[in-house]
């Protein structure tokens, strides 16, 4: 199997590709992976093109991949293909949306586990903070858990208990548990399912997003806006979504 | 001026929890104004049970040390609308609050609503001390097992030390017929060796389990036989002499079918 | 089967009564049971007023509950070196 994600160059400089026919999910995992494996020849900070060959990414997908690449340290210059075409963009949206295995038709008890399988020197390992062990966000940035200086990584699932707050962006490669907390000045990333509460921009940035696999909190907060999930039965979607505020309203949407 | 009531039990998974709902949303139904409050910290679940999860933006922990109003840290009930819950924090420390706190949190409640319940944690520490430290009268939940039953007397014990001299007992989870084949201690056999008044009995009940998955007190459950029980109890808090239920009365197939051809 | 003609002859208890038997006999003890502070203060205050009457090897005393018929009953064993003569005065 080619790589889904690999690198070339063109006259506006590095260009990264995608292939389309991954999973988004998976595809933001290996993104990051491929990031960290070249952070010597990318350095600290570079303007990347993204260039999803046929099928151009809708807004959702490509407002997570601005903050991925955001919260490693870099930036979009810009995408390829430019502008979603109507017909591709159907194609692209029922790609994305037709996970291999519909889960949602054949019943398995899915304790979906970090999806983390082809990283494995991704980032280093931290150990889940509980509040009591946070004495302080800034004594953190003094070790080395960082993917960049304005993001945190942690390999784990978050559980019933555990609150991780952050100073900058926060991306989680694991689940995150109902009656587990994330706090972060910045955006939160979540690469596994989402369950507990979430709060991003907690310091009052209102551009911040919350970004999981599979999203399903019972409560959101992006700066000072709340969300809660409906009352009643809670409609379990295996598919990306973005939370963000738009109009000062917390819009969620599928990527 | 309220009356708090805290429900405890010494052992965990008794049905404190279930209790505390069930009779904080009976004393709704009937009227009152009524306060939930759980001080669980770390293991927080009367939200859960009440399907008020989603609201939770403060905890007991936020009132306690002042980081919200207690107004602003009062959930709202989705049913009634005075019915209230704080809930515990779940990401904090379970010494995070201490006794005086709570004591000024019960004083200031009582100002306001008709009862205050209190849900407890299991276990005799810090938790305990703090979920009785402003209560008036007790209510030990214990199920007809010798662990169960051997905590409750500890409890008991424990509450009188403590100035809540004559807590009163809900026995759950009770199976008339396993009673009656001898194979499960009966409500006069807990009595005899607890020697406390009688509050209520609750039948084992699977609609328990499905209300709990749902968030809704089976005390709103007409249907249910717990649901039964809960709303006896519920109108014995307030005062009202009402006999125990019969447990034997459990209806067979054949008896309904009956009711269903005296229907037509 | 074979629980069921025990049952109907006798032969055994019901399975609540051996509950009930075995919580009674515990509660008794939880009951009784003192701190490890209490006897000691216990300890010392015995030891203080025997020692007016008797006189014995403080460290050979030995304080404990115990059960015994359904009763719980406080042990002392005090081995004694002499009578004081002119005790009580």
């Amino acid at each position: 199997m080619s790589e889904a994600v690999s690198f070339k160059g063109n006259k506006d400089g590095i260009v990264l590709l995608l292939d389309l026919s991954v999973e988004f999910e998976s595809l933001c995992q290996m993104i990051v992976q491929k990031l960290w494996e070249s952070r010597n020849f990318l350095g600290d900070h570079t303007s990347l093109i993204i260039n999803s060959g046929a099928i151009a990414l809708n807004d959702g997908q490509r407002l997570a991949l601005k903050v991925l690449l955001q919260s490693l340290g870099h930036e979009v210059k810009y995408f390829l293909p430019e502008v979603p075409v109507e017909g591709t963009q159907k194609a692209a949206e029922q790609k994305i949306s037709e996970p291999k295995v519909p889960d949602n038709k054949v019943y398995e008890p899915k304790v979906s586990a970090p999806k983390v399988s082809a990283p494995k020197t991704v980032v280093p390992e931290i150990p889940v903070q509980t509040e009591a062990e946070v004495s302080s966000i800034s004594e953190l940035a003094d070790i080395e858990h960082y993917l960049t200086k304005s993001a945190l990584a942690v390999r784990k699932n978050i559980r019933s208990g555990q609150k991780i707050s952050y100073d900058g962006t926060l991306i989680i490669f694991g689940d995150v548990n109902a009656g587990a907390e994330l706090e972060a000045a910045g955006h939160i990333l979540v690469l596994g399912a989402l369950r507990g509460v979430a709060h991003a921009g907690c310091k009052g940035d209102k551009k911040a997003v919350i970004y999981a696999n599979q999203l399903r909190s019972v409560q959101l907060r992006i700066a000072d806006l709340i969300a809660r999930a409906p009352d009643g039965e809670n409609t379990k979607r295996n598919i990306p979504e973005i939370a963000r505020i738009i109009d000062n309203y917390l819009v969620i949407e599928e990527v | 001026m309220g009356e708090v009531i805290v429900v405890t039990s010494g052992k965990g998974g008794v049905g404190k929890t279930t209790t505390a709902a069930n009779i904080g949303t009976g004393l709704a139904a009937q009227g009152k104004k009524v306060v939930l409050m759980d001080t669980d910290i770390g293991l927080r679940n009367l939200d859960v049970v009440m399907g008020l999860e989603n609201r939770i933006v403060y905890d007991i922990v936020d009132i306690a040390n002042g980081n919200c109003k207690l107004k602003q840290g009062m959930i709202k009930d989705k049913r009634f609308p005075e019915l209230y819950l704080i809930p515990a924090a779940q990401t904090k420390d379970k010494n995070a609050v201490n006794e005086e706190q709570v004591r000024a949190i019960c004083e200031e409640l009582r100002q306001e609503v008709d009862y205050v319940i209190v849900d407890c944690p299991a276990g005799i520490e810090q938790g305990f001390k703090n979920a009785i430290a402003g209560a008036d009268r007790a209510i030990v939940v214990t199920n007809p097992e010798v662990s169960a039953v051997r905590d409750a007397d500890r409890i008991i014990g424990m509450l009188e030390a403590n100035g809540l001299g004559n807590p009163v007992l809900v026995l759950n989870r009770v199976r008339p017929n396993m009673v009656k084949q001898g194979d499960m201690m009966s409500v006069e056999d807990i009595l005899e060796i607890l020697a406390i008044k009688l509050l209520g009995v609750i039948p084992d009940d699977d609609n328990i389990v499905i209300s709990t998955n749902r968030g809704e007190p089976t005390v709103l459950d007409q249907q249910s036989r717990s649901g039964q029980a809960y709303r006896n109890i519920v109108k014995r808090i307030m005062g009202e002499e009402v006999p125990l239920m019969n447990l034997d009365e459990q209806e067979g197939f054949f008896t309904r079918l009956m009711k269903l051809f005296k229907g037509n | 089967m074979a629980g069921f003609l025990d049952k109907l002859f006798g032969g055994s208890k019901n399975s609540k009564d051996v509950a009930k038997d075995r919580l009674k006999l515990v509660l008794i003890h939880d009951r009784a049971s003192l701190s490890p502070t209490m006897m000691e203060n216990l300890r010392k205050d015995l030891v203080q007023v025997i020692s007016k009457y008797l006189d014995f090897d403080e460290n050979a005393l030995d304080v404990q509950m115990a059960e015994q018929d359904n009763m719980t009953m406080l042990e002392v064993n005090i081995p004694v070196a002499n009578v004081k003569r002119n005790s009580g005065m």
